[in-house]
C-alpha cells in the first residue's frame, strides 16, 4: 500500500538530529506549513538558458534573499521526452552571475587597447560618450560604417532584436552571426533553397539507422544527446564518422575514422554503392528533385520552355519523356511530373529548339550519376582512409534500413568546401527518399540560429531595413568575388559595437581581425564577463544576464517558444540590452527614439511579435505572453517537427520560407523549385561544381601539408559554450582549467612530444601554447584543440583562432542572403605544424 | 644529549640540563602552537586531501603504540618466565611503555578535524568501531603501565605484585597492538590491510619497535647517568632482538607471498606500488635498514660489541617506522575505485587527484615535533625522579 | 516594505515541475535506492553539478563524480586490435545496506536512518573528524571538511541545506531532505540523459525494481559485501555493421 504524504512526513519528524535535515525553519512554522527540511527559498522563476547554445534549456532559478542560490532545470515540457533538459554548465549559471569577472559597472578604457586598463563610469557619462562617438562616426563616414554584431537571434528574440532595430532605424550596418560561426551549412541553400532546416530532436528516436557525421553530440547537445539512446533501444543502428574517437563515438555501434575534410568523398562512395546496387529510390528523384531536367550539354545550363518553342516559359524546365520520345515540360508551381510521364534520369537526348538548332542535352541526375560513379569505395579510401570493405556495408546498411536519418555538424561543415559536403550527404538522403518523413532526413545540427517566430515587426519597424553586411566583409574588406549587392559601406567600416559575443577570441584569423580593430575609431562591447573582447574595448557596457531580463526564445533543437524572466535585480549596475540601445537611440536620434524606443518594453515587444505570428498557420497561432510566463509553449508546427512534409506529402514547390527573409529572396536560390543536384549559374559551371564532387581542402593550397603535415581541429567543448562558462569555478575543478592539444602518438613521437608536454601549435597566420595529450583518441595527422578557451588559460597566445582562416569561398557570395546564403567560415580547415615548446 | 647525565651535579651539567630541558619545553610550546594554529585553520594546514586522508599522525600513532610494546612485554614477559635478566631494565622499561602509550593517545588529537567533539565517543560509543575499542585498551593498557611503575617505585615492591599485574599486562599489550591493527585490518575497502596477518605483524613489528626502544634509551641513560644497566643486558637483549626481527620478517614476507600468489588484482596493484613503485625506497629501506641489517648485526658476533647492538635498535626502529609509513601509505595510494579523475582533492584550488601526494607539512612537523619533545621530557623526568634513584639506592 | 514569507523551494515549484520530481508511489517501508543506467549516461555531470549546487558543498569537493572507464577523464582506453572504448560511472555514497563507514564510526555519527529509507547519513554535530569512514568506504565518497569550507560566491550560501563545519565528514545524503517533501533527489531530477532512476527497493512492482530485474544490473564492489542500493544497468550490446 502506497504510503500518503502525512504518513510519510510523520516518520520524517525522527531525523531533527541530521544536520543536513536540520534546516526546518520557523517561518515556514508561522504559515501553518509542515516545516521543511530544506531551506526556504522567496521565489522560483522559470526561465530559459541562452547562451549561444542550441539547448535552449528551460530553468528554474531559485531566489532567496535576492540572490539566485540554485539553478535547476524546470523540466516542464508539455512533451515529457523533452524534460528536463539543460546540463551543468546551465546549472552553475549563478556563478557566472556572481563570479569574479562579472562586469557590474560601465567601464571606459584609460591604458592603450588591450591593456585592461578601464575607469568605472556612470551609466550617463559612458551612454553620452559612445553616443557622440557613434554621432561623430556616422556624421563623418555614414551610420553604415558603424558595425553593430550580436550573435544569433535564437536565444533571444528581444534583446538581439534590439540590436537590429537600432541599427535599422540609425542605419548602422547589422552584422551576420550565422554564416560567420561557418554554421550556415551552404549545401542546404544549394541543395534545398532553405537556409538549413531539421528534424526536431525527438526525432532521432523514430530513426531505425542514425549516420551521425561531424557531430558530437553527446557533448555539443547533452540536452537530446539521449534520444540516440531512444532510437538504439528501438532497434536503430548508430554510426559516427568522425576523424577523432568522440564522445559520441564511444556510443556507436560502429565509428568510422575519416580523414578530416574528406566528408565529401567519404558521402560520394556510400552513393556509389548505393548506385551499383540499385538501392536508390529513383521515384523520389522524379518527383522531387532536379534530377530529370534536361541540361544543355553546349551550355550546362538547363533547358527551358522558352528553348523549345517561342513565347514559352523561361520558367518551365524539360524533363525527356522515353515513352514518347520527346521532351516533356514541367512546372514550378507544382512538384511531380506531367501524369503518365516517367521521365529518363539517364542518358543523352537531341533537342530541337525553337531557335532551329538541335542540342543535346543529359538529364540533371546523369551528371550526378557520372560524378557517383568515379567515386568507388577503392577510389575514395585513398583520400578518406576509410576501409572499402566499410563503406560498402554501411551503404546498404544505410540505403536499405528505414527510416534512416544523417545528422551532420559542425566538424563536417566548418569547412571552406562545406558546401560540397553538405551537398553529399543531402545527396544521400535525396537519393534513398529520406526526405520529408519522420525518422529520415539530412539535419545539419548547428548555431541557434533560427528565426522562428515573427519577428521581423520588431527587427525592421515599418518595414525599415538596414544594411545588413556579413561580418567576414568587416574582416576581409570586399573580396573580388563579393555579391554586387552586398551593402558594403563606401569608406569601409570605422566603428565596431559588440554584444552577446567574445567576437575578439571567437573570430577567425583573429590576428587579422585585430588588424581591423586597430582601424576602428570606436570599439564598444556589451558583455557580463570581463572576455578578451570587453578588455579590447573602448567602452564595455555591463549587461544583464538572462536570469536578469525579459526575452523570447526558441531553438532548432526543440519546438517550443520560451521566456527569459527575471529573477533577480541585474547586479550591479547592468542593464538589458533594449535599455541601452534606447538610451543611445535616444541621444543620437532623439525622433527616431521617439517613434521606435520610447515606451518600448520587453514585454511589449514580445507581445507584438506574439501578435504578427498569430495568424492562420502562422508560427505563434494562439499563443499568448501569458502561456508563455507559466511555461513552455509549443509552435505552431507539426509533430513531430519535420521540414519538407508540404513538399513531400503535399507536392508543395521547394523551397519553404526561411524566415526572416521573405519568400522571394531565397526562392532564386533554387530556379526549379525543385531538390537541385545540378546548379547551373555561372560560378558553379566555372568552378566545376554543378554537381557535388570532392575538392581539397582549401588550406591545402595555402599551407604546404609537406610543411604543415597537421590538421588542425577546434571542435566545440563539453566544457565552456564557446568561451562561455571558460571561467566557471565548478567546471575547472573538473577539466583542470588546462588547455590541451590532442595528438596521435605516431605524430607526437615523431616531434619528440609526450604526454603532458607544453607545445607550440603554429601556422603563417598565427600560434599558441598549450599543453599535449598524446593519445590514440586522435586521428593520425591530426591536432585538436577545441574553441573557446579564454586566452588567459593558453601558456602563450591568443587561442586557437590565431590559426584559422576567413577565406570566402565565392560559390557562397553567387546570391546574397544575410545568414542564408552568404560566406560560411571554415574553422577547421587549417592546416598546421607542432612543437614542443 | 648528555644533559640528564649530570643532571644537577655541577654547574656545567646545570647549564647542559636547562639547555636540555629548554629544548624539550621549546619544542613543545612550538608543537602547541601548530596544534592551535591547526585548529583554528582546520587540517587544511597538514598534507592530507581526501584521497590520502590519514598520514603522519596516524603513522606515529601506529609507531607510538608499537613502541610501546617492549617496555612493558620485557618487563612483564621477564616477570612471568621469572627471569632475573632483564630485572635491572625493569623500571625503564614500563616508563618507556607507559609514555610511549601515553603519547599516543595524544597523537590521535591532533588528527581529528574536531578535537573539541572528541568527548562525544564517551558519550555515545559505537561499539562495532576499532577505534572505541582501540581507546578503551589504551586506557588500560596506560594504567597498567602506571600501577606497575607505582609497584616498582615503592621502596619495597611486593614480590609478587608484579607478577600479578604481569597476568593482566601480557594480554592488554597483545590486545592493544591487535585492536590496533584492526583499525587497519578490518577494512573491506583497503586490501592491503585486511589481512588476517594485521595483527600478528603488529605484535611482531611492535616487539622490535619497543625493544629498539628500550636498547637505545637504556644506552643513552647508561651513558648519561650514573645508571648502570646489568652488564649482559645488552646481548641477552640483541639475542631477543634475533628472534623479534626473524618472527617479523617472516610474517612480512608471508604476508607479501600470500598477496603476490593470491594474484587478486587490487591486491597485486598495492603490492607494485610497494615493491616497484611509488613506495619502493620506503619499502627497501624497512627491509634493510630494518630487517636484514639489525639482524645481520643481532645474529651475529656484532652482538657482543654493545655499540652494534645499539646501532641495530635504532635500526630496527626506523625500519619499524618505515613500514607503518608502508602500511598506511600503500592503501591510501590506491583506492578501490581508481578511475580518473579520481577523488576530489578537498580544498579550494585542489583539483580532482588522480595520482596523489602526499607530503606533510610544517604544521605536521611542528606537531609531531612537539610531541617527540613530550616523549622526551617525560622519558628525561621520569629517568630523574623514578629510574636514577633506584640505581642509587640499590647500586 | 516587509519581508516576503519565505517557502520551501518544493512548495515554490511550478506544478509541471513540482509533477516532474514526484517520486510518486512506494511501499509503507520503502528502501531508497538508485540505478543508474551506464548505457545512457553521457558523462555530463550534471547530476555531479547540481548535486553541488543543491547541497552547497565546497570548492574541492565532490559528493558525486563521475569517473571515466578509460584511461583519463572523458578519454578511452586503448583495447586489444587497437580499439578504443569509453564509458562513464557516476559515482556518488551508494548507501549500502551493510555500511562499513557506519561501522568504524567511533561516535554514530555515520548511521543508518532505519526512518527514512535506510539511507546512511552523517549528523555532522557528533562528528569528531577521525576520518575513519573515509578510509573505510571503498568507494571513496566521502569527503571532509579539510579548511573553512571555501565557496564560488561571496556573501551568501548556496544550496537548500546548511553548510557542514570546519573538520566534519560530509557525502551524498541522497537528497533527503527532498525526499522528505516526496521529491526525488537533484541528481535524478537533473540527468539530461534520463540516466537514473530513483525509486523503493522494497517496492516490487516499481520502476526501480523492473528495471534493474528487466535490464540486469551489477553493483559496484559487490564482493566486498557492503550491499550497495545503487545499481548500475549495463550499456547495450553493439551490433556491427
Ligand atoms: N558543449 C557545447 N555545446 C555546444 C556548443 C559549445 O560550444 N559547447 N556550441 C553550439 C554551437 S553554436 C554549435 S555550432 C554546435 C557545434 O557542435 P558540433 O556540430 O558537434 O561540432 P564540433 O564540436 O565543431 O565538431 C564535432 C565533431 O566533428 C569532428 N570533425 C572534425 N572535422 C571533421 C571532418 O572533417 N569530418 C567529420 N566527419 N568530422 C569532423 C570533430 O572531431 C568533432 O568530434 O554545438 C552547439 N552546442
Ligand atoms: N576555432 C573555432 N572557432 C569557432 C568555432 C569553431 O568551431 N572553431 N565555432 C564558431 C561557432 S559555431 C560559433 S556559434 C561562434 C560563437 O562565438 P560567440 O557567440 O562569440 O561565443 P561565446 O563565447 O559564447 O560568446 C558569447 C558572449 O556573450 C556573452 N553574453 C551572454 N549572455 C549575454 C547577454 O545577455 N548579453 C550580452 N550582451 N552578452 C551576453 C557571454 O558572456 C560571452 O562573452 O564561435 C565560432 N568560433
Ligand atoms: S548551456 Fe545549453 S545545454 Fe546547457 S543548460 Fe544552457 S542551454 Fe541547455
Ligand atoms: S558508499 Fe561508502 S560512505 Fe556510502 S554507505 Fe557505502 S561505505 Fe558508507
Ligand atoms: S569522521 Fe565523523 S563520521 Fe567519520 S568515522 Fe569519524 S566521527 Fe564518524
Ligand atoms: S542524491 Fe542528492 S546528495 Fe546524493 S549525489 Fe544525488 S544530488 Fe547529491
Ligand atoms: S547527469 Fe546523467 S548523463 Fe550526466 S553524468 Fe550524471 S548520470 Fe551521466
Ligand atoms: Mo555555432
Amino acid at each position: 500500500m502506497p504510503v500518503t504524504r502525512r504518513q510519510f512526513l510523520a516518520g520524517a519528524g525522527a531525523t531533527a538530529g541530521v544536520a543536513v535535515a536540520a534546516s526546518a525553519t520557523v517561518l515556514a512554522d508561522d504559515v501553518g506549513e509542515e516545516p521543511s527540511p530544506s531551506l526556504l527559498v522567496d521565489k522560483i522563476v522559470r526561465t530559459t538558458c541562452s547562451p549561444n547554445c542550441t539547448g535552449s534549456c528551460g530553468q528554474l532559478a531559485f531566489v532567496r534573499d535576492g540572490k539566485i542560490v540554485k539553478i535547476q532545470q524546470a523540466a516542464d515540457y508539455p512533451d515529457p521526452v523533452y524534460s528536463p533538459r539543460g546540463c551543468m554548465k546551465g546549472l552553475s549559471y549563478h556563478l557566472q552571475i556572481y563570479g569574479p569577472d562579472r562586469i557590474t559597472t560601465p567601464l571606459i578604457r584609460t591604458g592603450e587597447r588591450g591593456s585592461g586598463e578601464f575607469r568605472e563610469a556612470t551609466w550617463e557619462e559612458a551612454l553620452d560618450h559612445v553616443a557622440s562617438e557613434m554621432k561623430r562616426i556616422g556624421e563623418t563616414y555614414g551610420y553604415d560604417s558603424i558595425h553593430v554584431f550580436g550573435q544569433v537571434p535564437g536565444s533571444g528574440y528581444i534583446q538581439k532584436g534590439a540590436n537590429y532595430r537600432a541599427s535599422a532605424v540609425l542605419g548602422m550596418s547589422h552584422g551576420t552571426s550565422f554564416d560567420y560561426n561557418g554554421d550556415l551549412p551552404m549545401g542546404m541553400p544549394i541543395t534545398f533553397g532553405v537556409q538549413n532546416a531539421e528534424h526536431e530532436a525527438k526525432d532521432w528516436a523514430n530513426s531505425r539507422f542514425l549516420l551521425v557525421v561531424g557531430a558530437n553530440p553527446l557533448e555539443t547537445r547533452i540536452p537530446d544527446a539521449h534520444f540516440l539512446f531512444d532510437a538504439a533501444a528501438n532497434g536503430a543502428r548508430i554510426v559516427v564518422v568522425d576523424p577523432v574517437f568522440s564522445a559520441t563515438a564511444s556510443k556507436a555501434d560502429t565509428w568510422i575514422r575519416l580523414r578530416p575534410g574528406t566528408d565529401a568523398a567519404f558521402a560520394l562512395s556510400v552513393a556509389n554503392v548505393i548506385l551499383r546496387e540499385e538501392l536508390h529510390d529513383e521515384d523520389f528523384l522524379r518527383t522531387y528533385t532536379d534530377a530529370p531536367l534536361l541540361v544543355n550539354e553546349s551550355t550546362g545550363k538547363r533547358l527551358r520552355e522558352a528553348d523549345l518553342r517561342p513565347g514559352g516559359s523561361p520558367e518551365r524546365f524539360v524533363v525527356w519523356d522515353p515513352g514518347t520520345e520527346a521532351p516533356v515540360t514541367v512546372g514550378i508551381d507544382r512538384l511531380g511530373m506531367p501524369r503518365g510521364v516517367e521521365p529518363a534520369l539517364v542518358g543523352s537526348y537531341e533537342v530541337s529548339l525553337a531557335s532551329g538548332a538541335t542540342v543535346v542535352a543529359r538529364p540533371g541526375w546523369d551528371h550526378v550519376r557520372a560524378e557517383i560513379e568515379t567515386w568507388t569505395p577503392e577510389a575514395a579510401s585513398e583520400l578518406t582512409g576509410v576501409d572499402p570493405d566499410v563503406i560498402e556495408r554501411l551503404a546498404i546498411a544505410y540505403a536499405s534500413t528505414e527510416p534512416a536519418a544523417i545528422l551532420m555538424g559542425g566538424g563536417s561543415n566548418h569547412w571552406y568546401h562545406g558546401d560540397l559536403t553538405g551537398r553529399a550527404y543531402a545527396l544521400l538522403a535525396v537519393m534513398t527518399g529520406n526526405v520529408g518523413r519522420s525518422g529520415g532526413g539530412f539535419s545539419v545540427y548547428v548555431g541557434q540560429y533560427r528565426v522562428r517566430v515573427a519577428a521581423a515587426p520588431w527587427n525592421f519597424p515599418d518595414d525599415i531595413h538596414g544594411p545588413i553586411v556579413s561580418t567576414i566583409y568587416w574582416v576581409t574588406g570586399p573580396t573580388d568575388t563579393m555579391h554586387p549587392s552586398v551593402p558594403y559601406p563606401k569608406d569601409g567600416f570605422k566603428a565596431l559595437f559588440l554584444t552577446f559575443s567574445n567576437f575578439l577570441l571567437q573570430s577567425p584569423n583573429i590576428n587579422q581581425v585585430y588588424e581591423r580593430l586597430s582601424e576602428m575609431e570606436l570599439v564598444v562591447d556589451v558583455d557580463h564577463q570581463m572576455t578578451e573582447t570587453a578588455r579590447w574595448a573602448d567602452v564595455v557596457l555591463p549587461a544583464a544576464t538572462w536570469y536578469e531580463k525579459w526575452d523570447l526564445t526558441a531553438t532548432p533543437l526543440h519546438p517550443f517558444l520560451q521566456l527569459q524572466q527575471p529573477a533577480i535585480e541585474p547586479v550591479g549596475e547592468s542593464r538589458p540590452e533594449l535599455w541601452i540601445w534606447a538610451e543611445l537611440v535616444r541621444r543620437i536620434d532623439p525622433e527616431q527614439h521617439a517613434t521606435y524606443f520610447d515606451g518600448w518594453d520587453e514585454e511589449r515587444a514580445i507581445e507584438a511579435i506574439l501578435a504578427a505570428g498569430d495568424v492562420e498557420g502562422g508560427p505563434t497561432q494562439g499563443v499568448t505572453l501569458e502561456q508563455l510566463k507559466a511555461g513552455p509553449v509549443r509552435l505552431n508546427v507539426p509533430d513531430p517537427d519535420v521540414p519538407f512534409l508540404a513538399q513531400v506529402q503535399k507536392l508543395a514547390p521547394f523551397p519553404p520560407i526561411s524566415p526572416p527573409s521573405p519568400i522571394e529572396a531565397t526562392q532564386v536560390f533554387l530556379p526549379t523549385r525543385r531538390i537541385e543536384l545540378y546548379k547551373e549559374e555561372d560560378r558553379f559551371l566555372e568552378l566545376g561544381e554543378q554537381v557535388v564532387t570532392f575538392k581539397d581542402p582549401h588550406d591545402d593550397g595555402v599551407h604546404d601539408p609537406a610543411e604543415y603535415p597537421l590538421t588542425l581541429l577546434s571542435p566545440h567543448s563539453k566544457w565552456r559554450i564557446h568561451s562561455t562558462y571558460s571561467n566557471n569555478a565548478w567546471l575547472e575543478e573538473i577539466h583542470g582549467g588546462r588547455p590541451q592539444v590532442l595528438l596521435h602518438p605516431g605524430d607526437a613521437a615523431a616531434r619528440g612530444i609526450a604526454d603532458g608536454d607544453p607545445i607550440e601549435v603554429f601556422n603563417s597566420r598565427g600560434s599558441v601554447k598549450a599543453w599535449a595529450h598524446v593519445h590514440d583518441a586522435a586521428g593520425p595527422g591530426t591536432a585538436t584543440l577545441p574553441e573557446g578557451w579564454w586566452s588567459r588559460y593558453f601558456l602563450e597566445g591568443k587561442g586557437v583562432n590565431e590559426l584559422t582562416s576567413s577565406a570566402v569561398n565565392p560559390i557562397h557570395e553567387v546570391w546574397y542572403v544575410p545568414n542564408m546564403w552568404a560566406p560560411s567560415t571554415g574553422w577547421k580547415d587549417c592546416r598546421c605544424e607542432v612543437r614542443r615548446a | 644529549m648528555s644533559a640528564v647525565a649530570t643532571a644537577g651535579r655541577t654547574a656545567e651539567g646545570r647549564s647542559w640540563a636547562a639547555a636540555w630541558y629548554g629544548l624539550l619545553v621549546g619544542g613543545m610550546v612550538v608543537g602547541l602552537a601548530c596544534f592551535v594554529y591547526q585548529w583554528i585553520n582546520g587540517l587544511a594546514v597538514t598534507g592530507l586531501s581526501n584521497t590520502i586522508s590519514w598520514g603522519m599522525y596516524i603513522i606515529t600513532f601506529m609507531f607510538l603504540v608499537g613502541i610501546s610494546a617492549g617496555g612493558l612485554i620485557v618487563a612483564a614477559g621477564a616477570e612471568l618466565v621469572g627471569s632475573e635478566r632483564f630485572a635491572s631494565l625493569q623500571r625503564l622499561a614500563v616508563l618507556l611503555s607507559g609514555t610511549a602509550i601515553l603519547a599516543a593517545a595524544i597523537s590521535i588529537l591532533p588528527d581529528l578535524g574536531r578535537p573539541q567533539m572528541v568527548w562525544r565517543m564517551l558519550r555515545q560509543p559505537h561499539w562495532t568501531s576499532p577505534l572505541i575499542w582501540d581507546v578503551i585498551i589504551i586506557g588500560v593498557y596506560l594504567t597498567i603501565a602506571l600501577i606497575d611503575l607505582y609497584i616498582l617505585t615503592r621502596p619495597n615492591p611486593k614480590p609478587g605484585a608484579l607478577r600479578t599485574m604481569a597476568f593482566f599486562a601480557l594480554p592488554a599489550a597483545v590486545l592493544v597492538h591487535s585492536i590496533t591493527a584492526w583499525i587497519f585490518g578490518l577494512l573491506v575497502a583497503r586490501p592491503f590491510w585486511n589481512t588476517a596477518l594485521m595483527a600478528p605483524m603488529f605484535v611482531s613489528s611492535a616487539l622490535v619497535s619497543g625493544l629498539g626502544l628500550l636498547i637505545v634509551t637504556a644506552h643513552i641513560v647508561d651513558r648519561t647517568t650514573e645508571w648502570e644497566p646489568d652488564r649482559d643486558v645488552f646481548d641477552d637483549l640483541g639475542r631477543l632482538m634475533v628472534w623479534f626481527i626473524a618472527v617479523d620478517g617472516f610474517l612480512l614476507f608471508a604476508e607479501i607471498l600470500t598477496t603476490y600468489a593470491s594474484r587478486v588484482p587490487d591486491h597485486l596493484k598495492q603490492l607494485n606500488v610497494l615493491l616497484i613503485g611509488r613506495l619502493a625506497p620506503v619499502f627497501w629501506a624497512e627491509v634493510a635498514i630494518g630487517v636484514v641489517v639489525p639482524f645481520a648485526i643481532c645474529a651475529s658476533r656484532l652482538r657482543e660489541r654493545r655499540g652494534w647492538v645499539v646501532a641495530a635498535g635504532a635500526l630496527a626502529m626506523l625500519g619499524v617506522f618505515a613500514k607503518r609509513i608502508n602500511i598506511v601509505m600503500t592503501s591510501m595510494f590506491m583506492p578501490l575505485v581508481g578511475l580518473a579523475p579520481g577523488i576530489p582533492g578537498g580544498r579550494a584550488g585542489q583539483e580532482f587527484a588522480p595520482d596523489p601526494i602526499y607530503i606533510p607539512t610544517w604544521v605536521e612537523a611542528g606537531i609531531l615535533l612537539g610531541l617527540a619533545c613530550f616523549i622526551g621530557l617525560f622519558v628525561t623526568l621520569g629517568v630523574r625522579y623514578l629510574v636514577v634513584p633506584e640505581r642509587r639506592s640499590t647500586g | 516594505m516587509p519581508e516576503p514569507t519565505k517557502v520551501s523551494p518544493v512548495e515554490a515549484l511550478p506544478e509541471a515541475s513540482r509533477e516532474y520530481g514526484a517520486i510518486g508511489e512506494v511501499s509503507d517501508d520503502p528502501r531508497w535506492g538508485m540505478a543508474v543506467d551506464t548505457e545512457r549516461c553521457i558523462g555530463c555531470w550534471s547530476c555531479a553539478v547540481i548535486c553541488k549546487s543543491e547541497n552547497d558543498v565546497p570548492l574541492g569537493m565532490w559528493w558525486n563524480r563521475i569517473l571515466t572507464r578509460g584511461e583519463e577523464l572523458d578519454t578511452p582506453e586503448t583495447g586489444e586490435f587497437g580499439r578504443l572504448d569509453m564509458s562513464w560511472v557516476p559515482l556518488a555514497c551508494q548507501h549500502c545496506d551493510d555500511p562499513p563507514c557506519m561501522k568504524v564510526c567511533p561516535t554514530s555519527a555515520t548511521f543508518v536512518d532505519t526512518e527514512h529509507g535506510y539511507l546512511v547519513e552523517v549528523n555532522q554535530d557528533d562528528c569528531i573528524g577521525c576520518r575513519y569512514c573515509m578510509a573505510a568506504c571503498p568507494y571513496g565518497v566521502r569527503v571532509f571538511n579539510w579548511g573553512e569550507p571555501e565557496y564560488p560566491v561571496e556573501g551568501f550560501d548556496l544550496g537548500m541545506v546548511e553548510p557542514r563545519p570546519i573538520g566534519s565528514v560530509e557525502k551524498c545524503t541522497m537528497c533527503i531532505h527532498r525526499l522528505e517533501e516526496e521529491q526525488v533527489p537533484s541528481c535524478v531530477w537533473s540527468c539530461p540523459a534520463q540516466a537514473r532512476i530513483f525509486g523503493d527497493l522494497n517496492d516490487p512492482d516499481g520502476r526501480l525494481v523492473r528495471t534493474i530485474e528487466d535490464r540486469g544490473a551489477t553493483q559496484l564492489l559487490e564482493e566486498k559485501g557492503t550491499k550497495p542500493k545503487v545499481y548500475y544497468l549495463e550499456e547495450r550490446r553493439r551490433r556491427s555493421l
